[in-house]
């Protein structure tokens, strides 16, 4: 019997790698086939599988390596990535037997949905940060949190209440320096089109952040 | 065998959990309503809301913006917690090979690290990592270099190969009796190491998860990006550590840094730090152990994964 292939792919930095790998093993030890797929200029394996995980690496310029603006490169980015994830699905479909069925993808890079849905396939974003961060990044988005903040501490529905020193570096609005924004821009966009996704995961665990609080009263 | 196993309880399993999940959860947010409209990550809560969206519709002044949410809330599948993303050896053990990460941007020096922390007695040896990205001034460095050296414990100091030309240049020689200083580790090894008394980190998430799943206590020392917040959550929501305190010129001095230390390492708080480290490294293991919430969800995506692919469900 034909195995459910899915292909997952970690925005290349070392804290998005680890936990990304570490969910592709548990799926294919619960019987899914799982591909895991590197943009990186390193080789990170000398080989091409990990444990049961199926690992591709296609180059592809850190920021780094790039020398160029943050927006530059995340375009730059965006767009190998777009093509080579094509490419990509079309080869695992001839050379594994196993035609990929869906997309987990860092939620760093939400058009990948897009990818997804012209091939055809199912998608889910994977969030590696805390559920705490994500909420503050989510009300940027939705409008309810201006940069720069207002009126502090923020208060939520539950403590604890969040003050200048405790919110993401990005959105504390001390630094001046550009690439601030760009990277604000960059987590919000984590919800640009999350709603669509057909799962969404976090890494965190239920007993950990039960307590983050669920709304900010004191807008 | 693990597909044919989620073929035929698919949509049995999948049904009557949620609905267990909804009726047992409904009285618990149903005072609640507006917050739908504005939360996020209701985590395990999912499933909850929208039943109890459901049954706030008849009752609601607002019908339109409740169509919308429960619109929005019927197109998620679900949020699901999937975490802590540790290798299995150090939690659950259910991946019996499962022992560390595999992919790493750095190589691992393992010289002398493992005998040099067996050497130590339990408990005695603070380890220190800022990560895999963190640069930190020249200035800082020094404050902690002197300040683990005031502290008088044993150290395990991360320094990657790009940060080491920051070290005040005398500090190695100063402190080789008391520190090792390494340029990457096998931070769980490390983490799980019965020297180990402290971890004096970053926040990063994947850290922050490390210590917690594996009961270490933490001297929260944040730089950038989501590791404030981290901070914040391991000292004053689970307890389970210190955050150092800048200066105005944004410097945690070596006083500080030997404070701390001292704080987590032998103060009376320490026992209770210590007590909390246990309880969340136990709730981290059930999390991901069999059945447990983590484990659940990531069968239920598998089986609802295959269903999708062979056409049982859209």
């Amino acid at each position: 019997m034909s195995k459910s292939h899915v292909l997952v792919i970690p925005y290349p930095a070392q804290g998005h790698i680890n936990p990304m790998i570490q969910f592709s093993k548990r799926l294919a030890s619960k019987g899914l086939q799982v591909t895991a797929v590197i943009f990186s200029s390193q080789a990170l394996l000398e080989h091409t599988q990990l444990g049961s995980v199926g690992v591709v690496t296609i180059d592809c310029q850190s920021h780094e390596e790039a020398k160029i603006s943050i927006d530059d490169y995340l375009k730059q980015f965006q767009a190998t990535v777009t093509l080579k994830l094509r490419e990509l699905v079309a080869e695992l479909k001839n050379s594994s037997g196993y035609p990929i069925c869906c997309l987990v993808y860092d939620s760093l890079m939400p058009w990948v949905l897009e990818t997804a849905r012209q091939l055809g396939l199912s998608a889910a974003s994977f969030f590696t940060q805390s559920c705490a961060v994500d909420t503050v990044y989510y009300h940027i988005h939705e409008g309810q949190l201006k940069i720069p903040l207002e009126k502090l501490p923020l208060t939520f529905s539950r403590p604890p209440a969040l003050e200048i020193t405790d919110l993401p570096s990005f959105v504390q609005g001390l630094e001046s320096k550009s690439e601030y924004s760009s990277l604000l821009n960059l987590v919000v966009s984590q919800f640009s089109n999350f709603r669509e996704a057909d799962w969404i995961f976090v890494n965190t665990f239920n007993t950990l952040e039960e307590e983050v609080p669920l709304k900010i009263s004191s807008i | 065998m693990h597909v044919n196993k989620a073929n035929q309880c698919v949509i049995k399993q999948a049904s009557s959990q949620r609905l267990i999940d909804k009726q047992s959860n409904v009285n618990e947010s149903s005072n609640d309503s507006n917050t739908y409209l504005i939360s996020f990550f209701f985590v395990n809560k999912m499933t909850t809301y929208f039943q109890s969206m459901l049954l706030f519709l008849c009752g609601t002044k607002s019908f339109a913006d409740f169509h919308q949410a429960v619109n929005w809330l019927a197109s998620q599948r679900s949020i699901k917690p999937i975490g802590p993303t540790i290798p299995s050896v150090y939690l659950d053990r259910q991946l019996e090979d499962d022992r560390e990460y595999g992919l790493s941007l750095f190589k691992p020096n393992l010289d002398g690290c493992k005998e040099w922390l067996d050497s130590k007695e339990t408990g005695s040896v603070v380890y220190v990592s800022y990560g895999s990205m963190a640069a930190l001034g020249e200035e800082q460095m020094a404050e902690i270099a002197w300040g683990l050296k005031r502290s008088g414990c044993y150290f395990l100091w991360v320094v990657r190969e790009s940060e080491k030309k920051k070290l005040p240049s005398n500090f190695a020689k100063e402190s080789s009796e008391k520190g090792l200083i390494v340029t990457w580790s096998q931070q769980l090894e490390v983490l799980a190491h019965k020297s180990v008394g402290c971890f004096m980190t970053h926040c990063g998430w994947n850290s922050t998860l490390e210590a917690l799943s594996l009961g270490v206590p933490m001297v929260a020392m944040p730089q950038w990006t989501d590791q404030p917040t981290n901070a914040k959550y391991i000292a004053d929501v689970w307890h389970v550590g210190i955050r150092v305190e800048v200066n105005q010129k944004r410097i945690v001095t070596k006083e500080e840094v030997e404070r701390c230390i001292r704080e987590v390492m032998e103060s009376e708080r320490s026992n209770v730090i210590r007590k909390n480290s246990d309880k969340w490294k136990k709730l981290a293991k059930m999390a991901v152990d069999e059945g447990g919430s983590s484990d659940k969800n990531i069968e239920e995506f598998v089986t609802e994964v295959v269903c999708k692919s062979k056409g049982i469900i859209e």
